[in-house]
């Protein structure tokens, strides 16, 4: 009787880890932001390209949770580099 | 067939790579490797330009993930030439990551930081941003004699 007891709570306790790594792994995105570790699903997910003074393009990725910042990437696709000219001096 | 004057374009390539000292050089080279170089992060505010000679602190980001003196610079592509242009590119993306980074910065200068003399190679602008716990990444252009990130022509 107590070792069937011991079984049961054993299989409940793995079918609660199961549940809760599947809440974790499989089902929910958890997004790195100031505010520590959120769920995708609970912020705004907002992208934006443009293309700055320079000519360079740049991707911003912009996540909010009720309204606040708390994630905002951004990367810059340099379109061209410098050139430096060099020069002789005619004899 | 006339002769042509002009800076040859092997010139340009090997002053990239050290092949010359026509005048004295300070630093002690033990191998003949490329030099590790470093790219670090200017506030809008700075004035970091083509003048400074050397990596300076003064107008350099600061904030959360980021480390005085900015990240290593990929440099598995070796400068080269087409035509009489020399042109030298970091061979992966510049990248920052996990920062904070809350006051406006619009510059990046790309350093040797090889020496106790951190001297620099170039400095890029663009458009003025800000990151927040997240990543900041510089894509390189396309590395040819036309859009290269360093070209001597």
């Amino acid at each position: 009787m107590f070792d069937g007891a011991v079984v049961l709570a054993r299989k409940v306790k793995m079918a609660i880890r199961a549940k809760l790594f599947n809440w974790l792994a499989g089902d929910v995105v958890w997004i790195y932001t100031v505010k520590g570790m959120i769920p995708e699903k609970r912020m705004v997910h907002s992208v934006e390209w443009e293309q700055d003074s320079e000519g360079n393009f740049r991707f911003s990725e912009i996540y909010t949770l009720d309204g606040e910042l708390v994630k905002q990437s951004q990367h810059f696709k340099l379109v061209k580099g410098l050139e430096a000219l060099a020069e002789v001096q005619p004899l | 067939m006339a002769n042509t004057q002009g800076i040859t374009t092997n010139y340009k390539v090997e002053a990239q790579n050290g092949h010359h000292a026509l005048g004295t050089c300070t630093e002690t080279r033990t191998a003949s490797t490329k030099d590790n170089l470093k790219c670090a992060l200017y506030l809008v505010s700075a004035t970091t330009g083509p003048g400074n000679a050397v990596y300076t602190v003064t107008g350099e980001v600061s904030g959360s993930g980021y480390s005085a003196g900015g990240v290593a610079v990929t440099n598995a592509t070796a400068p080269n030439s087409s035509g009489t242009t020399a042109f030298w590119t970091p061979s992966a993306s510049i990248s920052f990551g996990t920062v904070t980074l809350a006051t406006a910065f619009d510059a990046a200068m790309i350093y040797n930081d090889q020496f106790t003399t951190k001297r620099s190679i170039s400095v890029h602008t663009f458009g003025s941003t800000t990151v927040t716990g997240g990543t900041f990444s510089l894509t390189m252009p396309t590395n040819d004699a036309t859009t290269g990130l360093v070209r001597i022509a």
